[in-house]
């Protein structure tokens, strides 16, 4: 076992492989996109745009269009159903992931049979009940119909951390003077936490990137950016989809490059128990 | 200082019938240095767990001077337990690992520096204290693991195999450790081991538990001369008895009569006749001796163990190498018992 300052001067493979794969499988397929956002015309055999413009992001800037609040929705959406599946996943997921019980497994089984059985027949289910409740084109509506894939996500994804997790860490802080609520915030909260953060970001991109299931429990009434950004693709505007695209892929981008850093896992204080 | 009295504890865990530790009745003076030997499952961390109120007691009680402590918390009971597999919390430094039960009494900042810095003296970990966890060996982490269970000056240490994970050489260290510890801190100390041979060289008493009840709780050196059953006997390495019946001071036996002390408290009649493999002398002597085939003699260094047959009864015998002449494998040869190491349990 080296030490820290060893562990800083060598090169992590893995790491560098990771980037490595996000470089070719990212950002080089989005150079396009990005041209295609700042161009107002940009025909086949030529290797850039014969005219640059601007209007794209005029256009996406403008209040008075349906981008803004469109993204806004997602974003509202999008994290409240995160939080809703972090609070759901982090119990559901200890139970799953330190307990014995009897039914266990019939338990697993029905938190994985949303992601088993296809989104869109438990939806079209789903949606006579909402229009029958008044829950169809809201957005609490699409909030919870987005529920249906994240928390089966959630809960896998904390069943591992805790599986994974030593109770007697609890213990020794307890038999240390600490009171169980210092235990939960000192020891427990900070041991899950890299995987609350690793689960719960997934969650967000999985809600952010939903259509089919916003298109049908929304009714249109309730526009995400996905709806728009497939409305404009399908207008064949290129620049403004382009633009929205760059726009609906940020997030994903950001959330890639930190889980990256907690994937390969030396970081410091989210290590975690990975170096014990 | 600190006496513990365990009355009546009993521990059955949710869903099974059988007791993993059952009516136990043990009382640990104030100051003293136990060691809790078993086999595993025999419930000895079990017990250790409830005296530090992180298990909940089925019936019974633990009292500490007397008083019961069944219902105070973990944090408040100053009973501080060290584990096997050391528990360093890994995102933390080594400093704030130490000085974590302090943080939790809301100490100063910096008493909580100086306290640290000092364990870590104690310990010799000085210039540790910026370190990870992960950054440290086995035994370093052990000593770290203790420093942080002292700093807080509890009234008992309870510490789960806090040998086992060590090697030879480590393990040695990290005894004398623990015995300075003990001399040093006005500290009631418990440890948990499956070893005979950790347990006799650390503790002052030893409490034997098979099968969550306690067999015998005495100093180490009544577990080998004076064993109170032969599978405590076997248990301590002594396999070496036969059946006799006894009779004022001599006992007569399918390999012939032998004589034995005239103050071992057990009655006339059919009796266990034990001796240590070690305590058997080679060659005969005025009484007491008999004569064996030798099956098997391996030489271990500085001592020789023979295994003996007597007409179908197999004895271990452990001699020093330096008298291996006329003893050698397939031989016949006259052994003898001395007397005062003969030690007999009631068969009735």
């Amino acid at each position: 076992m080296g030490t820290a300052i060893e562990r800083k001067k060598t090169i992590n493979p893995l790491r560098v492989m990771i980037y490595l794969g996000i470089v070719v499988g990212v950002i080089i397929p989005m150079i396009p996109q990005l041209i295609w956002a700042f161009s107002h015309r940009w025909l086949f055999p030529s290797v850039t745009p014969s005219e640059w413009s601007m209007r794209a992001w005029e256009y996406i800037a403008n209040p008075n269009t349906k981008v803004l609040s469109s993204t806004l929705n997602s974003l509202i959406i999008a994290v409240s159903v995160t939080a809703i599946s972090i609070l759901v996943g982090i119990p559901a997921g200890k139970a799953l992931g330190m307990y014995k019980f009897r039914g266990k497994s019939v338990i697993e089984l029905i938190i994985l049979s949303p992601s088993i059985i296809p989104g869109l027949a438990v939806t079209m289910g789903m949606q006579v009940i909402f229009i029958r409740i008044g829950l169809s084109d809201t957005m609490l509506g699409v909030i919870i119909v987005h529920l249906i894939p994240t928390i089966p996500y959630m809960t896998i994804s904390m069943s591992g951390v805790f599986a994974n997790y030593d109770p007697a860490f609890e213990e020794q802080a307890r038999s240390l003077g600490a009171s169980s609520m210092k235990t939960f915030f000192l020891i427990t909260l900070p041991t899950v936490f890299p995987g609350i953060v690793t689960g719960g970001m997934f969650a967000f991109l999985i809600s952010w990137g939903q259509y089919i299931l916003t298109v049908m429990i929304g009714g249109g009434r309730v526009i995400t950016l996905p709806l728009l950004l497939f409305s404009f693709a399908g207008s064949g505007d290129f620049a403004l989809t382009s633009a929205l695209s760059i726009i609906f892929l940020l997030p994903s981008i950001i959330i890639l490059f930190i889980t990256s850093k907690f994937l390969s896992g030396k970081s410091s204080a989210m290590g975690g128990f990975g170096n014990l | 200082m600190t006496n513990i009295t365990l009355t009546n504890l009993t521990k059955i865990y949710e869903r099974t019938t059988v007791p993993a530790v059952a009516n136990l009745n043990l009382e640990i003076k104030a100051g003293e240095l136990v060691a809790f030997l078993g086999p595993s499952g025999c419930g000895k961390t079990t017990t250790l767990k409830m005296i530090a109120g992180l298990h909940s007691i089925t019936s019974g009680e633990v009292l500490f001077n007397g008083e019961s402590v069944n219902l105070v918390k973990p944090e408040k009971r100053e009973v501080v337990m060290v584990y096997q597999n050391y528990l360093l919390f890994p995102y933390m430094s080594v400093e704030d690992n130490v000085g974590f039960g302090l943080k939790m009494r809301h100490m100063e900042k910096a008493e909580i520096k100086k306290r640290v810095d000092e364990m870590l003296n104690l310990v010799k970990l000085e210039g540790f204290g910026k370190r990870r966890p992960h950054e440290l060996s086995g035994g370093q982490k052990q000593r770290i693991a203790l420093a942080r269970a002292l700093v807080v000056r509890p009234k008992v240490l309870l510490l789960d195999e806090p040998l086992s994970n060590l090697d030879a050489h480590l393990r040695d260290e990290m005894r004398e450790l623990i015995l300075k510890i003990y001399k040093e801190f006005d500290v009631t100390i418990i440890f948990v081991t499956h070893d005979q041979e950790e347990a006799v060289q650390l503790a002052d008493r030893i409490a034997l538990m098979f099968d969550g009840k306690l067999q015998q709780f005495s100093p180490s050196q009544d577990f080998y001369e004076r064993p109170a059953t032969l599978r405590i006997a076997s248990f301590f390495g002594n396999n070496n008895h036969i059946k006799g019946t006894k009779k004022g001071t001599v006992v007569s036996t399918a390999m012939g009569d032998f004589s034995v002390k005239d103050d071992i408290d057990v009655p006339d009649g059919k009796v266990c006749l034990v001796i240590r493999p070690e305590s058997i002398q080679m060659g005969g002597a005025e009484e007491n001796s008999f004569e064996a085939d030798i099956d098997l003699s391996i030489y271990m260094g500085t001592y020789t163990r023979y295994r003996i047959n007597m007409d179908g009864e197999r004895w271990d015998v452990t001699g020093s190498s330096h008298f291996t002449e006329g003893f050698e494998e397939g031989k016949k040869a006259t052994f003898s018992l001395p007397k005062e190491k003969i030690w007999l349990l009631s068969e009735e």
